[in-house]
């Protein structure tokens, strides 16, 4: 059954010419490849413009795939080249980011403090859901090189062998900046610890 | 992604997988993963297929050949064409085996002032069968000096370097020895050729009226009076009534005025009572 191929296998059946190959590899790998994104970016409209573009690329460059190469590996180094791209082109764009002061008065709040991630819950689904929203804030408030290792590790649940090859860099510098990215999260999440035991 | 032990080998390696992080990493492994909108996957797959035909191995142009041959269309053609062809040749084979209504126009019975009259015109000749000549066989054998002439038995014919073709309605004609011009397998016989062609005397009135009893208790007139006329006389007969098909006149007048020659009472009963050849002797 072509379904139970493995992604190189099927990589190599698209080399051949095999558009069904591809189909089986964009439904593998469209949702987790989007939520890596759209964790990374947080925003919908651009993970979704940035997950298209993802395996644009894949198939403009399905002639340089090489079958010794994990399929995954060369997946996400386009995904997070695309993302740290796509965070550059915000930074130059200078737009507002999230915990960014709305005005320049001290006295304002931030961005986060409009949604309503203060209010107290009033049942389960409402500390899940004020949980998931810090989450999001914390994971989007580390540094990129931080930020990429942690979503790749937490939520991709990938090695730190293949992180170090997709982003680049040696494997003991992932494990660091996994260790930093943790550090932080905990400071940053330490009052919402007991939310946290409470939830289910 | 990856195995289970390469990951609890990760795990055990990191040193802040401690106690305080675990409720923290319940809540972020609780998040649930969104799913993509369908926006801009149709353009994804349309590009994919795009690069999947640049991709594909060129066929070779026999591939392509019996892609195209296997297509339904081509395959209902191939049939019709095989049965259209089945039936023309069964058709061609029917008109060997019916015995062709002029035919026996060749024996004595012929001489007969009726028959001639009532025979139809000769077959129209198709135009590419128009430049063909019959098997030229060997010359009869000289008619003086017998009453009869000789029929030759088929299997004693012999062929002389020309590709025999039979006339339609099956009958061989005999085509008297000559200059033959070959195109392409076939002869064509010249004026010259005819007006060359030894002539011998017709057969007498005795033979004639053996072959018609003959033909009368056996039904096959025709192989019964071939023998009646001097096969050369038969042979200027039948060329004449084909120069006359084709519209050949010059050519009518010629093997006309030989026959008249050579056999006046053929003459008579076959050349100026045909219908079909009055239109050139007129």
């Amino acid at each position: 059954m072509i379904t139970d191929q493995a992604d190189e296998d099927l990589m190599v059946m698209y080399q051949k010419g095999e558009v069904r190959a591809f189909e089986i590899l964009l439904s593998r790998h469209r949702k987790p490849v989007y939520n890596f994104i759209l964790r990374f970016v947080g925003d919908k409209e651009t993970a979704e413009d940035l997950l298209q573009e993802a395996f644009m690329r894949v198939i403009k460059g399905v002639e340089a795939y090489k079958r010794q190469a994990k399929f995954t590996t060369w997946l996400y180094t386009i995904a997070r080249n695309l993302c740290v791209d796509q965070s550059r082109r915000r930074k130059h764009r200078k737009h507002a980011s999230l915990d960014a002061p709305m005005d320049s008065s001290e006295e304002s709040g931030t961005l986060l403090d409009v949604l309503p991630g203060n209010e107290m819950a009033s049942d389960r689904k409402s500390v899940n859901k004020q949980l998931h929203e810090t989450m999001q804030r914390a994971i989007t408030g580390l540094s990129e090189e931080q930020r990429e290792v942690f979503l790749m590790r937490e939520f991709l649940d990938m090695p730190f062998k293949q992180i170090a090859d997709v982003v680049g860099v040696p494997e003991n510098t992932v494990k660091s900046r996994m260790r930093y990215a943790l550090e932080k999260l905990r400071l940053e999440l330490d009052e919402y610890k007991d939310l946290a035991k409470a939830a289910p | 992604m990856t195995s289970s032990d390469d990951r609890d080998d990760d795990r055990d390696a990191e040193p802040e997988a401690d106690a305080q992080l675990a409720p923290l990493r319940a809540v972020w492994v609780s998040m649930r993963d969104e799913e993509p909108s369908d926006r801009g996957l149709a353009a994804l797959m349309a590009a994919a297929r795009d690069k999947a035909s640049t991709l594909k191995p060129a066929e070779s142009w026999w591939q392509r050949a019996l892609a195209v041959l296997r297509r339904p269309p081509v395959l209902a053609l191939a049939t019709v064409a095989v049965l259209l062809g089945g039936a023309l040749a069964i058709t061609r084979h029917g008109d060997t085996l019916t015995p062709p209504s002029t035919g026996g126009a060749e024996g004595p019975a012929a001489h007969a002032p009726a028959e001639p009259a009532t025979s139809p015109p000769p077959p129209e000749v198709p135009a590419t069968e128009r430049a063909r000549v019959e098997d030229p066989l060997p010359a009869p054998p000289p008619a003086s000096t017998s009453t009869m002439a000789p029929v030759q038995p088929p299997a004693h014919r012999k062929h002389t370097g020309a590709a025999k073709a039979p006339l339609r309605g099956g009958d061989d004609h005999e085509v008297p020895r000559g200059r033959f011009e070959p195109t392409g397998g076939l002869a064509i016989a010249t004026d010259a050729d005819v007006a060359a062609t030894p002539i011998p005397k017709p057969s007498t009135a005795k033979a004639a009226t053996v072959d018609e009893a003959t033909a009368a208790t056996t039904g096959s007139v025709q192989d019964a009076r071939r023998p009646a006329l001097p096969p050369a006389i038969d042979q200027l007969v039948k060329q004449c009534e084909l120069a006359a098909a084709r519209g050949d006149c010059r050519a009518v007048k010629s093997l006309a005025a030989q026959i008249a020659k050579a056999d006046p009472e053929a003459y008579k009963a076959r050349i100026a009572k045909s219908s079909a050849l009055a239109r050139c002797l007129e």
